[in-house]
């Protein structure tokens, strides 16, 4: 059986798409616009390209939303909840597009990590060296 | 499926190719400047994904540290979603839960900075 629902919403600049804590598992993809996603105050990530997905998360895992989502313009999403299999099964376009955008989230939050990381051994090296 | 004997480069930092592969038994080891970042010897593990998925040439240099047997997946990530939607749902699954934890330390270092 297909339960997947599928809904369009435009967002004001500054409307909250979703807020950390909830307990909502809509999984979204931008269609026109800005969004931005916010942990503790700290954008982590930004997102411009009609196509991204977001909120894949909370899909995913069935957790609560691990970040707000803000629109930072005007924006278009297209948002759909239900079983991931029948996504995969029926929707492989935007299955697809969940794989990729987890994948390069994953490699560009592994590259920041590293990055903080080696400025941590930097910093311990230089004041080993006084 | 393929046995790839102790020793044997499943695939080379640098190359690229679209396979992504599943372990079925064994044990491989993800190597990079032959340094050893990381081991998988789970069943059903999942790896070579990044590569496979973003199109990119691959970042590691795989190999199994024993004789192991693994499920290899040619044309990548599509062919995986056509023919295998439980493991696309277990890849997205594992990959979400793998962004959780590497978003949460990445927080922990800028917070305590």
């Amino acid at each position: 059986m297909n339960s997947v629902y599928v809904s369009k919403k435009t967002y004001k600049k500054g409307d909250i798409i979703a807020i950390e804590g909830e307990n909502t598992t809509d999984c979204y993809v931008l269609l026109s616009g800005w969004v931005g996603i916010f942990k503790n105050k700290i954008k982590v990530d930004d997102f411009n390209i009609p196509g991204t997905v977001f909120g894949e998360i909370s899909f995913l895992l069935d957790k609560r939303r691990t970040a707000h989502i803000i629109a930072l313009a005007e924006s278009e999403v297209m948002s759909f909840r239900g079983d991931v299999e029948d996504i995969i099964r029926n929707y492989p376009n935007i299955a697809k597009k969940i794989l990729v955008s987890l994948a390069d989230k994953l490699r560009k939050t592994t590259e920041n990590f590293v990055l903080v990381i080696d400025e941590d051994i930097q910093q311990a090296l230089e004041g080993s060296e006084q | 499926m393929k046995i790839y004997k102790k020793g044997e480069v499943i695939a080379r930092e640098g190359e690229f190719d679209e396979t992504c592969f599943i372990l079925m038994n064994g044990r491989i080891g993800i190597y990079k400047d032959n340094k050893l970042i990381s081991e998988i010897y789970e069943r059903g593990s999942i790896f070579g994904e990044l590569s496979s998925i973003l199109d990119q040439p691959r970042t590691s240099t795989i190999v199994a540290l024993q004789d192991s047997q693994v499920i290899v997946i040619e044309k990548g990530i599509d062919e995986l979603i056509k023919k295998h939607p439980d493991v696309t749902k277990k890849l997205m699954i594992s990959l979400a839960q793998r962004l959780v934890n590497t978003t949460n330390q990445l927080i922990d270092k800028i917070e305590q900075k």
